[in-house]
C-alpha cells in the first residue's frame, strides 16, 4: 500500500509538473497583468494617501498593464486556436462544423488584438488619462459584449471533446483488464474474488465519469451555462477508477508472487 | 618404423618347406605331448609373485560404467523440474496481465492529462478574472475599493454563493464599480 502511494503521488507530481510546463507560456504572460496590476494598485493607494499626482507615472503604468493585457489576450487566443487544430474526435459534421466556425471568430480576435496594440503604440506619446481610461472601458465592454461568450463556448467545447478521448483511453484499459481478471480466473487463482470487487468499483467510477461527460454534453447543446464543473467532476472519477486499477495491479503482483 | 611392419606382415608368408614339415609332424607324433601339457596344470605360481599381482590389479583405476544409477536419477529429476517450471512460466505470464502491470496504467495516466485539463479548467476562470480585474484598475480611479485582500474576500465569498464562474466575475465586478 505504502509502494503503491509513492507510486501514485510521483505520476501525479509528474502530471502537475506537465500542467506548468503545457501553460507555461500563458501563465507567464497572465502573471504579469497579475504584477503590473497589483503595481497600479499599490500606485493609486499612494497618490489617494499623499495627493500628490504624478500623472506621467499613472498614465505609463496604466499602459503597460494595458499592453499586458493584449499581450496574454494574444497568447490565449492563439493556445485555443492551436488546441481547436488539435481535436481528432469529432464525430459528426455539425462538431466539425462548429469547430470550423471557432476558428474564424479566433483568427478574428487575433487581428482585433493586434491592431489593438498597433494603435496603443501609435498613441503612446500623446495619449491623455482619460483617453487611456476610455479605451480600456471600450475594450473592457467588447471583451465582455464578444469575446468571454465565445471564449467559455470554445473552452467548454475543447473540453468536452478532450474528455471524450480520456473516457476512451479509460474504458479501453478497463476492457483490456476484465480480460486479464477472466483469465485468472479461469487458471482458479486464489484472490480473484477481490480483484473482481475492485474491478466492480472501477465499473461504477468509470460509469459515472461517462455519465458526468454525458451530462456536459447534454447541457452544451441545449444550455448556455458553462459545463466546466462537470468536466472537472468527470476528470476526478477518471483519476479515482485508475487509482483503483493501480491497486489491483499491487494485489495481483502480490498473487503472483 | 613403418618399413618394420612391412617388413614384419611378409613374414606370414614365410611358409616351412615340405621335408621340414613331415619331420616336425613325425616328431610330435613320437611324442607324448598330451601328457606332458597335462604336466603344466598343477604349475602354481608362488606366493610373492600373487600378492604382487594382486596389488597391481586392485590399485587399477575402476572402470567407468555407460549406466550410472546416481546420473540418470540426476537428469530424471533435472528434466522433471524443466517440464514443470517451463509449463508455470508458460502459464504464469500470460495471467499476469500485461494490461495491469505498472508500465501500462503509467503510459495511460502520461497519455489522460488528468492534472493538465484540471489545471487548464481553473486557468481559464482565474485568466478572466484577472484580465477583468486589470481593466478595472486602468478604467478607474479609485484604489481603496480595489484593495486585493478585499477583492480576494469578496471573490471567495462569492464563489461560495454561486454556482457558475462567469457570474462571479459579473457580481464581482458589479461590486467594485458601485
Amino acid at each position: 500500500m505504502k509502494k503503491f502511494s509513492t507510486y501514485l503521488i510521483f505520476v501525479f507530481i509528474f502530471n502537475l509538473a506537465a500542467a506548468n510546463w503545457v501553460l507555461a507560456d500563458s501563465s507567464t504572460t497572465l502573471q504579469a497583468v497579475q504584477e503590473d496590476t497589483q503595481n497600479l494598485i499599490n500606485i493609486k493607494d499612494q497618490e489617494n494617501t499623499t495627493s500628490t499626482l504624478d500623472k506621467k507615472t499613472e498614465i505609463a503604468v496604466r499602459l503597460e498593464v494595458f499592453n499586458k493585457v493584449l499581450d496574454f489576450s494574444l497568447n490565449e487566443t492563439q493556445d485555443i486556436i492551436s488546441q481547436l487544430n488539435n481535436l481528432n474526435n469529432l464525430a459528426t459534421s455539425s462538431k466539425s462544423d462548429l469547430r470550423n466556425q471557432l476558428l474564424d471568430k479566433f483568427q478574428g480576435f487575433v487581428e482585433f488584438y493586434s491592431e489593438q496594440k498597433a494603435n496603443l503604440a501609435s498613441t503612446t506619446t500623446e495619449i491623455d488619462l482619460a483617453g487611456l481610461k476610455k479605451l480600456a472601458q471600450d475594450f473592457k465592454d467588447w471583451r465582455a459584449q464578444n469575446y468571454l461568450p465565445i471564449f467559455e463556448t470554445a473552452t467548454d467545447f475543447l473540453l468536452l471533446n478532450q474528455q471524450k478521448t480520456i473516457l476512451g483511453i479509460a474504458e479501453k484499459r478497463y476492457q483490456k483488464i476484465s480480460s486479464d481478471i477472466y483469465k485468472l480466473k479461469k487458471a482458479n487463482l486464489t484472490g480473484t474474488d477481490r480483484l473482481e470487487n475492485y474491478l466492480n468499483q472501477a465499473d461504477i467510477s468509470l460509469k459515472e465519469a461517462k455519465g458526468l461527460w454525458q451530462k456536459a454534453e447534454d447541457e452544451f447543446s441545449t444550455s448556455t451555462s458553462s459545463i466546466k464543473g462537470l468536466i472537472s467532476d468527470s476528470l476526478n472519477k477518471i483519476k479515482e477508477t485508475y487509482q483503483i486499477f493501480i491497486e489491483m495491479s499491487n494485489f495481483v503482483k502480490k498473487l503472483l508472487k | 618404423m613403418e618399413n618394420l611392419i612391412i617388413k614384419l606382415k611378409k613374414f606370414k608368408e614365410i611358409q616351412p618347406d615340405w621335408e621340414y614339415s613331415q619331420h616336425s609332424k613325425r616328431v610330435i607324433l613320437a611324442t607324448p605331448l598330451i601328457e606332458k601339457l597335462k604336466i603344466f596344470r598343477g604349475i602354481v605360481p608362488d606366493v610373492v609373485f600373487s600378492r604382487n599381482c594382486r596389488l597391481a590389479i586392485l590399485s587399477q583405476p575402476e572402470k567407468i560404467s555407460l549406466w550410472n544409477w546416481r546420473l540418470a536419477l540426476t537428469m530424471a529429476g533435472l528434466l522433471m523440474v524443466l517440464i514443470t517450471g517451463g509449463w508455470l512460466n508458460y502459464s504464469r505470464p500470460n495471467l499476469v496481465a500485461i494490461n495491469l502491470n505498472t508500465q501500462a496504467l503509467e503510459g495511460d495516466l502520461q497519455n489522460l492529462n488528468i492534472n493538465i485539463q484540471l489545471a487548464k479548467i481553473e486557468y481559464y476562470q482565474q485568466s478572466q478574472e484577472t484580465v477583468s480585474l486589470a481593466l478595472q484598475e486602468i478604467s478607474e480611479n479609485q484604489a481603496n475599493h480595489l484593495d486585493s485582500s478585499i477583492l480576494e474576500s469578496e471573490k471567495n465569498q462569492l464563489k461560495e454563493n454561486s454556482a457558475s464562474p462567469g457570474e462571479n466575475i459579473d457580481d464581482l465586478l458589479n461590486q467594485i464599480l458601485l
